[in-house]
């Protein structure tokens, strides 16, 4: 068990090294910011002393080399905009974020996986086919669009919920609700699929036989191995609402991390972007460390895997 | 039969197989020496795990030797083989629908290998080289689900020949295929060295079948040869426990192939004056 | 990091146990429709339409024709700069489309090229590209887009270059899987053997054992480009006037959301259903494609 820890950790840092690295080659192995954070009317000698306080002046490998000594104490350096360092700055829009992603994950597990079991229990039935719709519907439909019709019906012309910020649970209902779609969806299709899998194997058969009641079977007997991948998907999905949630935030202007990042853009915070995105990698590789462990703790074939 | 020359020499071949991830490292074949004359058809004879596909696959050039030598004909066979020399040693493999890409029609294979080696394909049409092996034109259009097992081996059978090997390697040709549809493709192969005087090194596991296509055997265990001999003498008088406990495993011990009988015995006279011919031929070359 | 390379298996509507002539049809009745709204899209110049771009401030704010106000001269009415809906709508289908299928294409070459070098190589090549991908897939697309587009500016190649980076670690991933498992079929091993050189092997052989796949992960990609590329656009990342997309639309559509519903309404309209239709699409491809229900 230790053996496994120490493996799945050590591969969990180099994909977050790697991730980073990739992010900053994208980010500023293509080109310079200051032209975009300066604008056309600068001067050559304000564009030299920014390239200079940047660091930019010096060859690429140099920079990397600085950004990666950062990365590993910790310091993601400071703000050009905020004048405060950029973690600070993300700290402060945590809990905002970490709210919002909890409350849409837990509505799309409230709703997704008695969805995906019903739809799994009658296949092909009405259930099902309205499931595998609406499934696929939460695929296909851009989440902000979503979002700002919400705000149309239920902020405008109902007024049942606020239509943005962040005072008080009123105002975090339409942008949980927008935000839960996708994983719904997917947690729908693969409680479903998993447990129909399940539902086809001989002990599943043999309860029945044995005379057990239909809901103590899909709840006990089924259910239960096929959480497992549904584990799966929550936990990448809790990774994708922390850091992906940029359009909803923009919508809903919900102070977390994706509106701050998209103030960051827009004010041309270039330091700020490249930290938020570093910490995104982080929370999401954190939280795939996390799974893993617990696959393994729960399933110990995959402990003998490692 | 009295061999000529050597085509296949292996001589003292060891092949070991790195551990991987705690597992100990394996010893494949170990200190094998075996011999194949031009115009034999010589058996490997062993239980799997035996060492035979790792031998097959180092015969070919494409797998891992670990000490020894490999000489075909003058070649050592590697992974980067010369084109023309990469020819002279061809296979065919025990899944017949899975020796051929499944998104390509039977005369565009061909086609492929004869672009590739063109000095070395231009002996034959494609319709004698099919009709060689037993199969009509019409295949040429087929991809290769739209044709049986059996005719599928005998494509792979034609693709190896279209390259006029020197050394023709059988892995299980016919386990894969129905008991009657086995006998058509073993005859297929007797005769090929019947006629043209193909050399076979042929990888089995069934005594039936190395009994009714084979000169000589060679029985493998453990990566080692226990036995090895005349087909008849070392199956009718077996001395290694080995070869007799798996001559005892066969049902009724002597199971032969229906409508397979021993060498050259039932061949028709055609084929028997076409064989007197391509002896003299041989003999030819090699004087 | 095995969860993420743990796909979640997906099932299409009712897709097991289809019977082919059903796959086919169904291919036919989601392909059809899409086609014709990429034709039309395509064909936009050639159509009776206003100039996307002609501001008719007078005209501003028009709804509908079939609510109260409207008129026929603008069937889905106008927005804040009297702009013809319509005609909006159906330009800037034609670049939501071009951009969605470069950047579906720019993703696909290197990721499937990368995925069979892996597979097929295996080793420390395979074990180079799949750091990289895993990396790349814990990498937050939209704020990997928007730290590239900060640096770069906003740009027509740069906007497909992101789009295909949403892309290229999924087709790799996949194509990988499937190369591995085709390798060690016995026609390699024969071509191998008669000495057909490994990049024609790679190419001209197990490309086209893999197109299936192929095609199925491209379809769904499409939809998953269309919908981060109206993100970004919303954003004000993507494309920018004079150019239109659906993305570019809705983000002037939020502006107006109180005062013309229609603004916002209608692109994301389209956009969902364009993207349901591509999702159905490939789902139906998929079933069609399925090597497990190919006649051998």
């Amino acid at each position: 068990m230790i053996r496994l820890i120490l493996s799945k950790t050590a591969n969990a840092v180099l994909t977050l090294l790697i991730a980073s690295s990739l992010a900053f080659f994208l980010a500023r192995g293509s080109g310079s910011p200051v032209r975009e954070i300066l604008g056309d009317s600068a001067t050559p000698e304000q564009v030299a002393q920014l390239t200079a306080e940047l660091g930019l002046d010096k060859p690429l490998i140099v920079q990397y080399g600085q950004f990666l000594l950062d990365l590993v104490s910790f310091d993601l350096g400071d703000s050009l905009r905020y004048g405060q360092s950029n973690l600070e700055l993300i700290a402060g829009r945590l809990p905002a974020s970490i709210e919002l992603a909890l409350f849409a994950l837990l509505l799309a597990v409230a709703v997704g996986v008695p969805l995906g079991i019903i739809a799994a229990m009658r296949e092909g039935g009405v259930v099902d086919r309205i499931a595998s719709m609406l499934a696929l519907l939460g695929q296909s439909v851009p989440l902000f669009w979503l979002g700002l019709m919400l705000i149309l019906l239920f902020a405008v012309r109902l007024g049942w919920f606020p239509a943005g910020q962040n005072d008080g649970i009123d105002s975090l209902v339409l942008p949980a609700v927008t935000l839960s779609t996708l994983p719904m969806a997917q947690i729908a299709r693969l409680t479903r699929s998993s447990m129909s899998e399940v539902l086809h194997e001989g002990f599943i058969s043999a309860a029945r036989a044995r005379g057990l009641a239909g809901w103590r079977i899909i709840l006990i007997h089924a259910f239960r191995p096929a959480s497992l991948p549904v584990v799966t998907i929550v936990g990448l999905q809790a990774g994708m609402l922390l850091s992906g949630a940029v359009t909803v935030e923009y919508v809903f202007a919900w102070p977390g991390l994706g509106s701050l990042a998209t103030q960051a853009v827009q004010t041309r915070d270039f330091p700020l972007v490249q930290s938020i995105v570093v910490f995104g990698a982080l929370v999401f590789v954190l939280i795939n460390l996390a799974v893993d462990l617990l696959y393994g703790l729960v399933d110990p074939r995959i402990r003998e895997d490692a | 039969m009295v061999a000529g020359r050597t085509i296949l020499d292996v001589k003292a071949l060891s092949i070991v197989h790195p551990g991987r991830r705690g597992k100990p490292a394996s010893t494949a074949v170990d200190g094998v020496d075996l011999s194949v004359g031009a115009g034999e058809i010589v058996g490997v004879v062993g239980e799997s795990g035996s060492g035979k596909t790792s031998l097959a696959m180092a015969v070919l050039g494409l797998g891992r030797t670990t000490s020894g030598s490999i000489d075909v004909d003058g070649i050592v066979p590697g992974p980067r083989l010369p084109l023309d020399q990469r020819a002279a040693i061809q296979m065919v493999f025990q899944d017949p629908h899975g020796s051929l890409d499944p998104r390509q029609s039977i005369g565009r294979g061909l086609r492929e290998l004869r672009r590739l080696h063109k000095a070395r394909t231009g002996w034959i049409s494609d319709e004698d080289l099919l009709s060689r092996v037993g199969l009509s034109g019409d295949v040429l259009t087929r991809l290769p689900h739209q044709i049986s097992g059996g005719q599928a081996q005998r494509v792979s059978i034609a693709r190896a020949l279209l390259l006029r090997p020197t050394l023709l390697l059988a892995d299980e040709p016919t386990s894969a295929l129905d008991v009657s549809v086995q006998a058509q493709i073993l005859r297929l192969l007797k005769g090929l060295r019947d006629e043209e005087g193909l050399t076979i090194l042929f990888i089995s596991h069934d005594l039936a079948v190395v009994r009714s296509v084979c000169d000589r055997v060679y029985v493998m265990k453990s990566g080692r040869v226990v036995e090895s001999g005349r087909t008849g003498e070392v199956l009718e008088r077996p001395q290694h426990p080995y070869t007799q406990a798996l001559l005892a495993a066969v049902p009724g011990g002597d199971a032969r192939i229906p409508g397979l009988e021993a060498p050259a015995a039932e061949a028709p006279q055609v084929l028997r004056d076409e064989l007197s011919q391509s002896r003299l031929a041989t003999a030819g070359e090699t004087a | 990091m095995s969860a993420l390379t743990r796909t979640p298996a997906t099932y299409g509507a009712g897709s097991k146990g289809r019977v082919p002539s059903r796959g086919t049809a169904s291919v036919i009745a989601f392909g059809a429709p899409l086609a014709c709204i990429a034709l039309i899209a395509l064909l936009a110049p050639l159509l009776p339409l206003s100039n996307p771009n002609a501001q008719v401030l007078s005209e501003a704010l028009r709804p509908p024709a079939w609510l109260e106000g409207g008129d026929w001269s603008s069937p889905l009415g106008t927005d804040q700069l009297g702009r013809d809906v319509l005609s909006r709508l159906v330009f800037g289908g034609q670049l939501t489309f071009v951009i969605a299928f470069t950047g579906m294409v720019a993703g696909a070459v290197p990721g499937i090229l990368l995925g069979l070098l892996a597979g097929y190589r295996r080793g420390w090549v395979d074990a180079v590209i799949s750091r990289l991908v895993e990396a790349q897939l814990a990498l937050p697309f939209i704020l990997v887009a928007i730290a590239i587009i900060a640096a770069n500016g906003r740009s027509l190649p740069i906007l497909v270059a992101v789009l295909a980076l949403v892309g290229w670690a999924q087709y790799a991933r996949v194509i990988r899987a499937e190369t591995l498992s085709l390798r060690e079929r016995p026609f390699v091993l024969g071509l191998r053997c008669a000495g057909v050189p490994t990049w024609r092997i790679m190419l001209g052989h197990l490309l086209p054992n893999l197109a299936g796949s192929a095609t199925v992960l491209a379809t769904l990609q499409m939809g998953t480009i269309v919908l981060a590329e109206s993100a970004l656009s919303f954003l004000g990342l993507g494309v920018v006037a004079p150019d239109i997309s659906w993305g570019a639309m809705l983000a002037e559509g939020r502006e107006q959301l109180t005062l013309a519903w229609w603004v916002a309404l209608l692109p994301g309209l389209a956009i969902t259903a364009v993207v349901l239709l591509v999702n159905l699409f490939g789902d139906a491809l998929r079933s069609r494609f399925d090597p497990k229900k190919r006649s051998f």
